[in-house]
Parts: structure tokens; C-alpha cells; sequence
């Protein structure tokens, strides 16, 4: 079999490339801990509400034992609920939403508080805000005919106030 | 040489006949298009109808994504399989079926999406739920194909029989990778619509578990586009070489990156669930490996296309570094439609290792910039192959010349300016974060307002992208009635002839074996997950 | 969270002294699962109409569900779900209404699930869209205050979204008014994550007298003239 020796060249290269793209992303992954939001958490979203983690008594920030943060948050036809919600800047914070309906995605542009929300399953987000400022969770995901209305306000304010 | 065809032996007709639904769809497609963009961006109150809107892009969803693509592959297939192997189609009549098994399938799941009884979009996800008819017709297009898979496959083997030990003629053995990849891959589809959403819809079981859903459909949401994408690389290896005067660059690269395509692309499919709560990190950074691995096919065409090119170019008197380029005879449609199409893998691919890298898609994920990128790849550099396979197929399925050459080199030239000025600024906007599938932004932002002239960009792209579907089928139907023609269907040698080739590289036995393997490690916990936890399923939800 | 009677005082501050957190009680028990769909899926569209009689439904609510006072809602057409988890909220107090409360105290969860069905098979009222155009909210909502159209949740035409969500269409314009009123003082507080309490707090008297006059049925007393 016949290659020729400039393409054996590009083969070496391409080669090269991926494993390099690859290690890149590996040492962030293993490195930094740095993962899409992932974990395999059922839960039944018909009964939402009446559940201890997203009853309506346990939604928004709450500081747990160890000191940490935890933002307990709801999607459901159509908005994301608390609707306005605090969080301090630069501190790492846990994120917990689920569905108490159909599929949903959010992202909060400029962040990297983005995750789909699948009925059925819980979402889980790590991460720490880096600016202050107002911002704003959109849903994008098609979720039905009201999925263009389906937003809600996240601000992001200095750790003091909080 | 080889057998001499009768005239009932061709497959002009059947060819032909995939080759229309295709295009009344795409130009159904691109009307629904405009008339989406347009009322997106918001110009006209009275446009405002999200009813109208999800209405439509669903069913622009399935036009482009599904029934174009079927129906352009299998025609392409049929005559290709038969003027390479110079043999004439074993079982005719089963691909007659098949085509008129996806033609009752389109028009089934037509009906309630014109209607609006199926606005979920071309993904369907659960659990919101469409008319059953949307699914039982979706599965009888999938259905109707697998009849060209097994024609493929068939005709090789016929051949094979009658050839032993020679080559595979490189058309249909990108064909018949493609007819098996595909085979695999709707396995993902075909099982979400037989055990879930078919009896889901139907009342027959009140719950689907979403999860397991969209898991068994990644399976076959990645290696589709891969399924679009060989009649593009077969032409790119195949044809384009002998349309422009010149020699493949290499034969065995060809049916190297053939294999790749099919044994990687259908195990990868966990990357369309990077977001997705339900699938552990781990099993999403193994998916993530294969992602990167399947480019590498596409590096491989890239060089072996470009040296081609410059073969060629230097062959028509090309010097200089780049002088080889201007010398190529971009007169030839075939020639036009490849160099854009290069050009517009550059961008599209970059997107998409974007999308494939496990910790950047979470900036990406459902923005525009998805849509900018499937769009610019697909409707880009697919398609634009697909034009130039019917320019170049049409004459010689009907014996006569194409009505105009002009005219399809400017509608290949307004195509890839339209997917540039429709796609580059969705790349854009996704990034300051716009989301898709939305059919108006009635958000408290600074971001909406920052939004809109780039949203102008997509009004613009959309019409444009129209008129040159327009050009595109004026053409070819004029081409019914042009002037006779002798023409006869070619495909390119390769510098270096290789009428033998090690048996890795001229059968799938052992390469099929393998995608099951590796099927098995990427999917299987993945899925059996679902059956060993409880779960909680969800029930049927209206728009 | 409306009256709070001495049964629930009790046992609530006994919870109070012997656990941590205080947890206060969900806006509404009910939910969609498995065992309630199959529930009112059941519901029996003869039995309801029995029940309507023999449980008096019929005084306020008449037979075709349609009232002939302003106040008292018109429930024809109402969708099953939506009915079943006003009756029930009666009947746990998570939605107060003295009359209503007494109405519902002795019915049984297939007796309610009948009944829902009953209504929702009646002729729903015409919105009478009494207004000189066509309301902004109705189809835009006001993303400033974070209100989103109406019929984003209340279907495209106000005929109802899917279970909790009713329509509006054809409803009596005093109750309509009345409600809003409640969802703003948290008189009303059924609505499973303040869904409709955030949206109406956001809205001033004229926007709800608008969105009565335009969702609203022709009011009875003004049929008469």
C-alpha cells in the first residue's frame, strides 16, 4: 500500500494535534476538576414541591454546615424559580435545579452556569462567579410555546453585603 | 467494458425520483426558513406567532435534516452503485419499496406538522409529546432506508463474488461504509421511537424515562451528520478528480478515512449530552476521546482533497505557491462547490471542535452558536456537494446537458455567500448569548439590544440561501427538456492505481465487528443504567 | 397563608420546640404523580353530574358551570386537572374559601375526581375580549417587571395551559379581578412555586381590570340589559 511521503508528514501532524487538543483537556478535566455538570441523581419531578431538597421552604441560598453555599433552584413552566436570586462574587457555590416539568436548558450568559435540567433527574452546577453584577438565567431549551418568556434575574453582588 | 446495461437495467428513474423528493423539500425547507428569521428577528408585530413559528421550524427540522438527506443519499447511492460496479441493481423492486416506504413515511409525519399537532422540534425530545403519526411516519423514512442499506451492501457483496480479490471501486465502498454506518446508527433512533415514544404517544404506556431517550437518541444524533457527509467526501475522493482533468491524490487514504468515519462516529455520541445531568463526567470524557478521534478523518480527506486540487491546478498550469489555485477551473460546478465547501469546513470544523471539547461546549450549549454551526456545516459544506452531485448527475440520468452551467455556478456562489452571512453572526451571538430555539427575546437584558444587528444578518442570509434553491431547482428541472446529450457517468483514478488492496481496506466484516465492541464499552453502561436504578419517568406534556 | 385553624396550631408548634429549622407547609399537597393522573383519569363524567346535584354544586355553580354573578366563577370547561387540584386544595386549606371549604368536606377523592370531569366536559364560556385592542400583556407580557405573557402559561388563545394552569377565557370578571386581588395580598397561595403570586404583585388595578375586560366573559348582569 502505497502513501506518500508529504501525506505520512500530515498524518504525524494531525496525530500530534489531536493527542495535544486531547491532553489539553485532560489536564483541565484531572487538573483543575474542571467537568460539565454531570451525575446520575433520580428524583420524581411530578412530586417536586413536596420533596425536602426543592420544596418551595428550601429554594434559593443557603450556607450549609461547613460553611460552604448551596443555590437550590427550580425550573418549570415557564421561569426559574426563586425569579431573582443573590449570590456573592468569587465564592465557589453549589447549584442545584430540577424540573418540575418538562426538559429545560439554562444558562446564564457570561458565566458558565449552564446546564440542561431533565425531568426526572437532578442538575448539578459548581462554580464561582467571577463579576458582580445583574444577570440573567435563560432558558434554551425548547420547552413549549412559552419557552421565548422563560428567564428569570440572578445578581451577583459583593461577598460583604451578603 | 464490463456489462452492458439494458434500459432496464438502469436505475435513471429511481435515482431521479429520490433526487426530486429531495429537492421540493429543500425548497419547502428554505420558504419555511425566511419566514422564520424574519419573524424571529421581530421586524413585524403582526408575523408574532410562536404557534406558527415552532410549527414551522420543526418542520423545517425534519425537511432539511431528514427528508432531504435520505432521500438525496439514497438517490446519489443507487446510480453511483450501478455506473461504478458497471452491474445492474440487485432487486430493483426492493428499492422501489424502500423509496415509497420513506415517501408514505415523509408524508405521514407531514400532516400533523403542517398542522401544528407535532411542534417538537427534529430532536422530538420527551416528554414533550407530537401526534403519534409524527413518529410512526418519522420511522418508516428511517425504515424505507435501510431498504437502500441492504442494497448497498448486497450489490457489493454480488460484486465482490465476481471480482475476487480486486479493489472495491472507491464509490460504492464509501456507499456501502455509509449504508452500514447507518444501519448502526438508527439503532439509537429506531429503539427511543419502537419501545418509547411510538406506544408513548399512542397511550400504550403512560411514562418514558427521558433520560434513557435522549441517551439512545445521541447514538444516532452525531453519526447522522456523518451519514450527510459521505455522498460529500465520496464526490470530494470520486468525482470531483475527473471533473476538473486530474487524478486522486491517493485511493487508500480514500478508503482509510471511510473506515474511520464509520467506526467512530456512531459510539460518540455522548458529547450531544455534555450538559445533561443523567450521564456520569467519566463516560462523558470517554465519548469526548472519540470526538477528537473523528476528526481526524476529516484532516485526512482535507490533505488528500487539497494535494488533488493542487495536482490538478498545476496540471492546468498553476505556479507558484499559490498560483495553482487560480488555475483551477472553478467553471466546472464541481470544482466551485468543492472549493467552498473546503472553505466552509474550515469554520464549521473549528466550531465543531469547540463543541467537542468536554469543558468549552458549556459556554456554547444551546446558544446560536449551535445553530450557526450545524448550519454553516451541513447546510454548508454538505449541501453544497449535494448541489454539485445533481448538477453533475441530472445530465447523465437524463441524457441531456445541463440546462445552465452559469446559472449553477452563480447559485453555488450566492449558496456559500448566503451561509456565510446567515451563520457567521449566529457563531456571534451565541457567544454573547443568545439562546436557539426561541421565536422572540422578551428578556430584560442589555444583551437583547446588543443582539439585533446581528440578528439582521440571518434575515439576509435566509433570502439570499432562497433564491439560490430556487436557482438550484430551475435549473434542473429545465434540464427535463434540454438539448440531448451523450454523457457518461466517470469516476477519477488515483495517481498511484491500486486494483488490490490489503482486505482491511475492501471489506466491512471485520471493521463491523468493531463498531460493535466499541458500541458496547461507550453505550453500554450508559444505557443499562436506566434498567438497573429506579427511575422516574415522565408522562406525556402538550405544547 | 390564610386561616390557620387550631387543629393545624398544635401540632405546628410542637414541631417548632422539637426540630430545628421550621418548616412551613407546602402551597399545595397535591401533585401530579402517577397515582393522581390515574385518578382523574377515572373521573366519571355521570357520577359527576349525579354529585353536582346531590352535593349542591349546583347552587352557586349551576348546572352547565356557568355562575349568574360576577363573583362566582364560572367552572365550565375548567380542565379536569386544574379542577380536582382546587377541590382538593380546599379540601387541605391550602386554598381558603369558608363556602367552598364547607362544599368540599365530605367529598371523596373519586367524588372530586368526578366532578372535575363533569365541569370540564361543559361548554366553556366566550371571552368577551371587551377591550379597544388587544392588551400588551396578553401575548408580550412586560419583561421589565419580569412578567411574562399571559399566554405563555395560559395557552395561545387563553384556553388553558396543561394541569394547574387554567384558562382565562370566559371567566366572570368580578371573581377574575378578586383573584389577582388575592394573588397580590397572598390571600391566594396555591400556585406551587408563587408562580402567579410574583406576576400579580407586579401588576398594577388598571392592567388587571384590562386583562378581566379582555379575558372575561360578558357579565350576567350586563347580559340582562
Amino acid at each position: 500500500m502505497h502513501i506518500d511521503q508529504t501525506e505520512k508528514k500530515w498524518i504525524y501532524i494531525t496525530l500530534v494535534m489531536t493527542v495535544v487538543m486531547m491532553g489539553v483537556l485532560t489536564f483541565y478535566a484531572v487538573g483543575s476538576n474542571i467537568h460539565p455538570p454531570s451525575g446520575f441523581e433520580p428524583i420524581d419531578s411530578t412530586r417536586l414541591h413536596l420533596s425536602e431538597e426543592f420544596g418551595e421552604d428550601n429554594l434559593g441560598l443557603k450556607k450549609n454546615e461547613d460553611g460552604s453555599l448551596t443555590l437550590t433552584m427550580v425550573a418549570a413552566r415557564y421561569g426559574f424559580y426563586p425569579s431573582t436570586v443573590e449570590v456573592p462574587v468569587q465564592t465557589p457555590i453549589k447549584i442545584r435545579i430540577a424540573s418540575a416539568d418538562v426538559l429545560h436548558g439554562v444558562h446564564v450568559p457570561f458565566t458558565n452556569f449552564a446546564t440542561m435540567v431533565v425531568p426526572g433527574y437532578i442538575s448539578e452546577v459548581n462554580t464561582t462567579f467571577q463579576k458582580t453584577g445583574d444577570f440573567t438565567l435563560l432558558c434554551n431549551e425548547y420547552c413549549g410555546l412559552g419557552h421565548d418568556h422563560m428567564w428569570s434575574r440572578l445578581k451577583i453582588v459583593p461577598k460583604s453585603s451578603l | 467494458m464490463g456489462y452492458e446495461m439494458t434500459n432496464n437495467d438502469n436505475v435513471n428513474g429511481l435515482s431521479l425520483a429520490n433526487f426530486w423528493v429531495g429537492l421540493i423539500a429543500i425548497t419547502l425547507g428554505a420558504v419555511l426558513g425566511v419566514y422564520q428569521v424574519i419573524e424571529r428577528v421581530g421586524l413585524f408585530e403582526w408575523l408574532d406567532s410562536p404557534t406558527l413559528y415552532f410549527a414551522s421550524v420543526s418542520t423545517h427540522g425534519v425537511l432539511m435534516g431528514f427528508v432531504v438527506t435520505t432521500f438525496m443519499i439514497m438517490g446519489f447511492g443507487y446510480y453511483a452503485a450501478t455506473t461504478s460496479l458497471k452491474m445492474p441493481l440487485p432487486g430493483k423492486g426492493l428499492a422501489w419499496f424502500g423509496f415509497y416506504v420513506s415517501l408514505t413515511g415523509t408524508l405521514l409525519a407531514a400532516v400533523p406538522l403542517l398542522l401544528g399537532e407535532a411542534s417538537v422540534m427534529y430532536t422530538f425530545y420527551p416528554p414533550l409529546v407530537a401526534h403519534p403519526a409524527f413518529y410512526i411516519g418519522a420511522t418508516l423514512l428511517v425504515v424505507g432506508s435501510w431498504f437502500w442499506c441492504f442494497e448497498m451492501i448486497w450489490a457489493m457483496a454480488i460484486w465482490k463474488k465476481a471480482h475476487p480479490g480486486e479493489a472495491v471501486p472507491l464509490v460504492h465502498f464509501g456507499n456501502t461504509a455509509n449504508a452500514i454506518m447507518w444501519i448502526f446508527t438508527t439503532l439509537g433512533v429506531a429503539s427511543e421511537m419502537l419501545f418509547q415514544l411510538i406506544p408513548w404517544s399512542l397511550g400504550l404506556i403512560e411514562t418514558v424515562d427521558v433520560g434513557l431517550a435522549r441517551t439512545l437518541f445521541s447514538g444516532t444524533l452525531h453519526a447522522i451528520v456523518y451519514f450527510w457527509l459521505f455522498p460529500a467526501y465520496i464526490a470530494m475522493y470520486t468525482m470531483v478528480p475527473k471533473a476538473i482533468g486530474s487524478k486522486l491524490f491517493s485511493d487508500e487514504m480514500g478508503r482509510i478515512a471511510f473506515i474511520m468515519l464509520l467506526v467512530i462516529s456512531v459510539p460518540i455520541g455522548m458529547h450531544h449530552l455534555y450538559l445533561d445531568p443523567f450521564q456520569e463526567a467519566g463516560w462523558k470524557f470517554v465519548h469526548m476521546f472519540g470526538t477528537f478521534l473523528v476528526a481526524l478523518p476529516t484532516f485526512l480527506t482535507g490533505f488528500t482533497i487539497i494535494a488533488t486540487l493542487e495536482l490538478a491546478g498545476r496540471l492546468h498550469g498553476g505556479k507558484g505557491l499559490f498560483g495553482w489555485i487560480t488555475a483551477l477551473p472553478w467553471k466546472e460546478p464541481l470544482m466551485t462547490a468543492v472549493g467552498c465547501s473546503m472553505m466552509m469546513l474550515t469554520f464549521g470544523g473549528f466550531g465543531g471542535l469547540v463543541n467537542a471539547a468536554y469543558s468549552l461546549d458549556t459556554m456554547v450549549h444551546n446558544t446560536q452558536w449551535i445553530t450557526g454551526h450545524f448550519h454553516l456545516i451541513f447546510a454548508g459544506t454538505t449541501i453544497i456537494m449535494y448541489f454539485a452531485i445533481v448538477y453533475h448527475m441530472f445530465p447523465r440520468l437524463l441524457g441531456r446537458t445541463l440546462y445552465s452551467n452559469s446559472l449553477a455556478l452563480k447559485q453555488l456562489w450566492l449558496w456559500f455567500v448566503g451561509m456565510l452571512v446567515l451563520t457567521l453572526p449566529w457563531h456571534y451571538l451565541g457567544i454573547i448569548g443568545q439562546p436557539r430555539r426561541i421565536s422572540s427575546a422578551p428578556y430584560d437584558s442589555p444583551l437583547v439590544e446588543q443582539w439585533v444587528p446581528y440578528d439582521l444578518g440571518m434575515v439576509a442570509g435566509g433570502i439570499i440561501l432562497l433564491i439560490s434553491v430556487l436557482m438550484l431547482v430551475f435549473n434542473l428541472y429545465k434540464t427535463h427538456s434540454s438539448e440531448a446529450a451523450n454523457l457518461v457517468m466517470e469516476y477519477a483514478e488515483s495517481i498511484h492505481p491500486a486494483p488490490r488492496v490489503p482486505a482491511l481496506l475492501n471489506g466491512f466484516g471485520f471493521w463491523s465487528v468493531v463498531v460493535i465492541i466499541y458500541l458496547i464499552t461507550s453505550y453500554g453502561y450508559p444505557i443499562a443504567q436506566f434498567f438497573i436504578y429506579e427511575t422516574f419517568g415522565a408522562t406525556t406534556w402538550g405544547v | 397563608m390564610g386561616s390557620i385553624t387550631m387543629k393545624k396550631i398544635i401540632p405546628l408548634s410542637m414541631l417548632i420546640c422539637l426540630s430545628g429549622p421550621v418548616l412551613a407547609e407546602p402551597s399545595s399537597l397535591v401533585a401530579y404523580d402517577k397515582e393522581t393522573r390515574a385518578l382523574i383519569r377515572s373521573g366519571s363524567v355521570e357520577s359527576g353530574q349525579k354529585l353536582m346535584k346531590s352535593a349542591k354544586c349546583k347552587k352557586c355553580h349551576f348546572e352547565t358551570g356557568i355562575s349568574d354573578d360576577t363573583d362566582t366563577p364560572n367552572i365550565a370547561g375548567m380542565s379536569a386537572t386544574y379542577s380536582f387540584k382546587q377541590l382538593k386544595d380546599y379540601q387541605d386549606d391550602t386554598r381558603s374559601e369558608k363556602g367552598m371549604a364547607k362544599a368540599v368536606r365530605k367529598l371523596s377523592d373519586q367524588d372530586i375526581s368526578d366532578l372535575a370531569a363533569y365541569y370540564a366536559s361543559q361548554p366553556m364560556d366566550k371571552a368577551a375580549h371587551d377591550t379597544e385592542t388587544v392588551p400588551r400583556l396578553v401575548h408580550y407580557g412586560d419583561p421589565k417587571r419580569m412578567v411574562r405573557a399571559c399566554n405563555s402559561c395560559h395557552g395561545q388563545n387563553g384556553e388553558g395551559g396543561m394541569y394547574d394552569m387554567p384558562a382565562l377565557n370566559g371567566q366572570r370578571i368580578g371573581y377574575f379581578i378578586a383573584t389577582m386581588e388575592e394573588f397580590q395580598g397572598d390571600d391566594r397561595s396555591n400556585d406551587i412555586y408563587w408562580r402567579m403570586r410574583d406576576i400579580a404583585k407586579e401588576l398594577t388595578e388598571d392592567e388587571i381590570e384590562e386583562l378581566a375586560n379582555y379575558y372575561s366573559a360578558v357579565d350576567p348582569e350586563e347580559a340582562a340589559d
